[in-house]
């Protein structure tokens, strides 16, 4: 008797153990980054928003505005294509638009693209831009972006939707609606859940490097126009973060800074958002 | 609501908006066989010249010679993410075990919290840290205390840290389908005076095995196409030589090489075939996972 | 509750059009003619002083990205830039696709190692000659005690190399002779992805030896030793000695000079290239020339060493006339 309690003690201990190791490494994680690179921003907060000098990556003088600028600009008109894209083809997988077998296949596509390395995608868009003789531009870094982000939309959007409840559905139809205008009243209520998918996927695109860095260009010169070379952050702090210039190097660790507060600005924003609207929703969630 | 007047508008809205949609959809799936389409075309060129059991098989990287050996990189990526889910499935199991089945739900919910952010950090960000936490102490600490000399620039660093990286998909996977498990089971078992840990060893875990075992399975996916974190703790070595030494995984060896290897349409087109491997086998890992967590949701009709 | 989705609608739609107006703003800012720059991360950070000197005096635009020799080299091949920079000679598969190149700069890897290292002193004085850094670097030789002939059985080397494909990769593995990048990452005990990286290995490691650009080996400002790291003298007629004319390591301007003149050999040292698809034209032509001439006043100050006049001389003649002949 006394041996099976022990063994229950033991293995709880074990997993508040595991437990604290997780917990341990995203402190370690983000303690690191705040103490190199937060200290950084502490002192000059205006590195982020100056623009790199012409011996920047010499040690010269000047901040990262050019890869705050192009991960802004590349990440949002991105995130905004994705997320239309997603809400149409989420509300296409209903079952009043596509059979169960199309969706059911077609849903599985989406997961094959979720799992995809973002690797893929920047050799993909690059392979597409040497075969039309195009050069690396911010236009491919948001395309390359967008297709990254298009299945994770996609697949919180369908979540939501699916979580609509069919009452709804079925007395809008019974109104005599067409599909579409049953739709929209489903959009807004999966909204909460939806936004939050666009949140998420907002946030892995700010912060992927690897389907950015073959498509965009990766220089260290201010964005100039939609077919202008362009950097992102996560690829300048890949380049930078071990520079021999020390001043190059906290630039990246700033940076990396930047990115995280980023990323819990997203996820305290999503929530909020995601209450607020809740209240579309009866019994909210 | 508009009138009987206005049904063509409507009829013709739903028309337009049905077929943009269907347009969509259909995209999305053109969009996966043309990027597998595209990387086999780009990568043909490579087997004009090598067969493919030379490039699979053999361990010679070195494309100044015209060596197109990819066995050690394929090696290499399998190690350090096996390594990876080998540190990484234990931990979060019993994680998940404990949020799911003894943490009251606000504490659920507080680590769950922790748990998304530690999903949003970007790879770059787990790099540096790794750089900066991981590497010193494998070289300073754990490779003496092991008996090891070793720069920290290795496989068993990148396989710590994606392990690190791995934690949320494989933890709130494992949550979801603990928490999908109907409470009758529990209290069945509970009511035949089995204590809470032989509930959950003898009945939950074999219950909800199939979803556990997709959650690894994708864990194991996100592992094996990681690049950023990876690349800049590995050592970018083409061979396979040891757990403490330097090595090179697919992703990694992409990153490394592409600058250069762009003139040479041959040297590209070998790149490019990597890149078509991973797509290969991180998807059949995603598809294998995504069969396994469907039988789960059959066998408890949810 | 139309009006609402409508406003929400509409506001999405606003956010798009600033966003992309934003974007498109600096394309018409740009002027028509743009000269577009891609390639070695090597020459990169010259580059972008060049094209900064010249935007001032120059209505033009110029545009530089980097992406590695390869890249730079294809690209121009595919159109899709006027330049390529190129940290390496270039390949007869590349110049047999028409590939046009000047050499416009010359910079010089050095092998360095960690300033704790205890043959230091030894090495300082008798410098390593190529055959003993080829031991070196391909493990042959495996205890410093070895390398310089003392007794340090306790001294493993530590060889550290790229791990990405690189220019100085290339050109240090070509100094060892019989070897290329590939083997040197494969000896290596650790690579490192960045020439910078790589200095930051050595300095951590006393045992290590690695190989950098120079300007990494000195520091950026002084010219000076920088930090941890001491660059390793190069022993050039083998007597095991470090001759007066072979010893010119104790400051950047001297090792500059040396490399400069060519005693320092080459390999190690290398030219930087600007390539194109056949004869430089045009604006490109004008920029290529001006780098040729005046721009060569901004390459010390840089850490980069400056052609000896002869070899700038013959330089300026191919771009001119567009033929290497």
């Amino acid at each position: 008797m006394n041996r099976r309690y022990l063994t229950e003690k033991i293995y709880k201990a074990l997993m508040l153990g595991c437990l604290a190791i997780v917990i341990g490494s995203l402190f370690m994680v983000i303690g690191i980054t705040f103490w190199h690179g937060g200290t950084v921003l502490l002192e000059k907060p205006d590195i982020v928003i100056t623009p790199p000098g012409p011996r920047y990556l010499l040690g010269g003088e000047g901040g990262f505005l050019h890869a705050t600028l192009g991960s802004i600009y590349m990440v949002l008109p991105a995130t905004i294509c994705a997320a239309i894209m997603a809400m149409g083809i989420a509300l296409y997988l209903q079952s009043d638009y596509s059979s169960e077998r199309i969706a059911e296949s077609i849903r599985t596509v989406l997961d094959a693209l979720w799992g995809t390395p973002s690797i893929v995608y920047g050799i993909f868009v690059f392979t597409i831009l040497v075969y039309i003789h195009q050069r690396a531009s911010l236009f491919a870094g948001i395309i390359a972006l967008t297709l990254l982000e298009l299945p994770i939309i996609t697949r919180y959007t369908d979540e939501a939707i699916q979580m609509v409840p069919r009452q709804l559905k079925e007395s809008t139809y019974s109104m005599g609606s067409t599909r579409w205008e049953t739709a929209k009243v489903v959009a807004r209520y999966a909204l909460p859940g939806a936004t939050a998918g666009v949140l998420i996927g907002l946030g892995r695109g700010i912060g992927d490097a690897a389907s950015v860095i073959f498509t965009s260009g990766a220089g260290s010169t201010m964005p100039s126009g939609l077919f202008s070379t362009a950097t992102a952050l996560p690829v300048m702090i890949f380049q930078q973060a071990n520079s021999c210039y020390p001043s190059v190097r906290e630039q990246a660790y700033a940076a990396a800074c930047v990115l995280i507060l980023v990323v819990f600005t997203l996820n305290v924003t999503s929530r909020l958002v995601t209450r607020y609207l809740s209240r579309y929703v009866p019994r909210g969630r | 609501m508009k009138g009987l007047h206005g049904l063509r508008q409507r009829h013709r809205k739903e028309q337009i908006t049905s077929n943009s949609m269907r347009v969509l959809m259909w995209a999305a799936v053109a969009l996966f066989m043309t990027i597998f389409l595209l990387l086999v075309a780009k990568s043909s060129l490579l087997f004009s010249r090598h067969s493919i059991l030379e490039v699979l098989f053999s361990s010679t990287w070195d494309p100044e010679r015209g060596a197109f050996g990819l066995s050690s990189v394929i090696l290499g990526t399998f190690a350090v993410t096996v390594l990876s889910m080998a540190m990484a499935i234990p931990v979060s199991l019993f994680s998940a075990i404990y949020l799911s089945e003894y943490a009251p739900w606000r504490v659920r919910s507080i680590f769950s919290t922790f748990i998304n952010v530690l999903a949003g950090i970007p790879s770059v960000v787990f790099g540096i840290a790794a750089l900066l936490v991981l590497v010193p102490f494998v070289s300073e600490s754990l490779g003496p205390w092991l008996g090891v000399e070793t720069t920290g620039m290795c496989v068993f660093t990148a396989g710590l840290i994606l392990a690190i990286m791995v934690f949320p998909i494989t933890i709130s996977l494992s949550l979801e389908s603990l928490r999908m498990l109907p409470i009758e089971l529990r209290e069945a078992s509970l009511s035949m005076g089995m204590t809470q840990w032989e509930t959950i060893k003898h009945v939950l875990l074999k219950a909800a095995a199939p979803g556990l075992i997709s959650a690894m399975l994708l864990g194991f996916g996100r592992a094996f196409g990681e690049t950023m974190a990876v690349a800049m703790v590995i050592g970018g070595k083409n061979q396979l030589t040891g757990l403490f030494s330097a090595g090179q995984t697919m992703p990694s060896l992409i990153v490394n090489s592409f600058g250069e290897m762009m003139s040479i349409p041959i040297e590209q087109a070998a790149l490019i075939f990597v890149a078509l491997l991973l797509l290969i086998i991180v998807t059949g890992f995603n598809i294998l996972a995504r069969i396994i967590k469907n039988r789960l949701k059959e066998r408890w009709k949810i | 509750m139309i009006r609402r989705e409508s406003v929400k609608g509409a506001t999405v739609l606003a956010a798009v059009a600033l966003i992309c107006c934003t974007s498109l703003c600096g394309c018409l800012g740009s002027g028509d003619t743009t000269i577009q720059i891609s390639g070695a991360w090597a020459l990169y950070p010259m580059m972008v002083v060049w094209a900064d000197e010249y935007q001032r005096t120059h209505d033009i635009s110029i545009e530089v990205s980097g992406g590695g020799a390869g890249k730079g080299v294809s690209d121009v091949l595919n159109g899709m830039t006027d330049i390529g920079m190129v940290s390496r000679p270039l390949r007869s598969e590349e110049l047999g696709q028409g590939v046009f190149y000047v050499a416009v700069t010359k910079d010089a890897v050095v092998a360095t190692v960690n300033k704790d290292n205890p043959t230091l002193p030894a090495i300082q004085q008798q410098g390593l000659s190529r055959e003993d850094l080829s031991s070196i670097f391909t493990k042959q030789i495996t205890h410093w005690g070895d390398a310089i002939g003392q007794d340090l059985s306790d001294d493993k080397i530590i060889v550290l190399g790229r791990s990405d494909a690189s220019g100085a990769a290339q050109v240090w593995a070509s100094y060892l002779g019989n070897c290329t990048q590939s083997d040197l990452q494969g000896h290596a005990d650790a690579n490192y992805d960045g020439d910078m990286n790589l200095a930051r290995g050595v300095k951590q490691q006393k045992n290590a030896i690695g190989f950098n650009n120079l300007n990494y080996a000195y520091d950026i400002e002084t010219g000076g030793f920088v930090e941890e790291i001491r660059p390793v003298p190069l022993d050039l007629n083998g007597n095991d000695m470090l001759d007066p004319d072979e010893n010119f390591y104790t400051s950047r301007q001297q090792l500059v000079e040396n490399v400069s003149t060519g005693v320092y050999p080459t390999p190690p040292s290398r030219q930087e290239y600007l390539a194109s698809k056949g004869p430089f034209q045009g604006a490109t032509k004008d920029f290529v020339l001006w780098i040729l001439t005046d721009g060569q006043a901004f390459i010390t100050e840089n850490g980069y060493v400056q052609l000896s006049p002869t070899v700038l001389q013959q330089e300026t003649t191919y771009a001119t006339t567009g033929t290497r002949g």
